[in-house]
């Protein structure tokens, strides 16, 4: 579990480097009742090393996203280059 | 009193005279032309062939410079390097490939009929084109994992850069000269190779810019 019970404007999900799709599951509570929408990334990955002091990396270029609509009606993705930890690369409409 | 009188009138008159003489002679060696070509220096890199015994690389490195009116210095370097570098973490990079330089020295000043000492500044383009192999890679871990050890094998880049240098050259005996050259580098363009920065360069060193560099020469002045 990544965030458990938290209120939340933006979510950092980690993709899998060692696969092209992750899913990720969200539970909210409304009004006594629980909801669960499950989003889905796809993507290709590239294997990258930056530095002998830095390392190595995956970057990853989203292909597509979408959620099961319960607690997300749409996904927009506005950066598929996912190079570092800081840029919003989509954004979940409710 | 009167005395006084003629030596200052001695001095005025002998003094414009000096100067003139003076004059005439620095017009007399302004005039002095230095021939166009004034010979070629090839110069052997002493430090490169043993240098991994204090860093991580070594290689050979020739040059040619052509002496025009002992003022301007048109410099060609060929050389070959090799790097074998393990870093903390464990990562090993292989890297070796040819490099040439071409550029032009200035003589800021010098001494003797063909610039036998010679104290100059120039700038160079280096390029090289080379290969690396990069093994022992640890990913960076996230949420999933991933401790996965890999290497990127063949990549292959172009480099180019400039140099900036200032050096000094000093006859030794006959045609045999030493010199030492500073140089402050600085990357012009990389290509990447397929997975990867380059962490080495052939005839830059490693990839960092600006840099700093040091090239010890003996020098050998053809006999036409």
């Amino acid at each position: 579990m990544i965030y458990d019970n938290e209120t939340l404007s933006e979510l950092a999900l980690e993709l899998n480097p060692k696969v092209q799709e992750t899913k990720y599951v969200v539970q909210a509570i409304a009004g006594g009742d629980l909801y669960a929408d499950t989003l889905t990334l796809k993507y290709t990955n590239q294997p990258w090393f930056q530095s002998m002091e830095c390392g190595c990396m995956v970057f990853s270029t989203l292909e597509t996203f979408w959620t099961t609509g319960i607690i997300f009606k749409s996904a927009t993705i506005l950066n598929p280059k996912v190079i570092n930890q800081k840029t919003e690369h989509v954004v979940l409409n409710l | 009193m009167s005395s006084s009188i003629y030596k200052t009138l001695f001095l005025c008159l002998v003094l414009p005279t000096t100067i003139s003489v003076s004059a005439a002679e620095k017009k007399k060696e302004e005039v002095v032309k230095v021939p166009l070509y004034q010979g070629i220096q090839i110069g052997f890199d002493l430090v490169s062939p043993a240098s991994y015994l204090i860093s991580d690389s070594y290689g050979v490195d020739i040059k040619a410079d052509i002496n025009l009116w002992n003022k301007y210095f048109p410099t060609v370097e060929l050389g070959y390097a090799d790097f074998d570098k393990t870093s903390e973490d464990g990562i090993n990079c292989t890297s070796s490939g040819q490099y040439f330089k071409v550029g032009i020295n200035k003589a800021l000043s010098y001494r003797g009929n063909k610039a036998e000492d010679l104290f100059f500044a120039g700038i160079h383009y280096g390029f090289s084109s080379f290969s690396y192999n990069l093994d022992n890679l640890v990913y960076y871990p996230n949420y999933w994992g991933y401790d996965n050890i890999t290497s990127f094998q063949d990549q292959e880049a172009t480099t180019g850069w400039i140099e900036l240098v200032a050096g000094v050259r000093i006859q030794i005996i006959g045609p045999i000269s030493l010199g030492w050259t500073a140089q402050y580098k600085s990357t012009l363009h990389v290509s990447d190779g397929r997975n990867s920065i380059p962490a080495y360069i052939p005839g830059y060193g490693e990839n960092f810019k600006p840099k700093l560099g040091m090239a010890f020469h003996l020098y050998y002045r053809l006999p036409f």
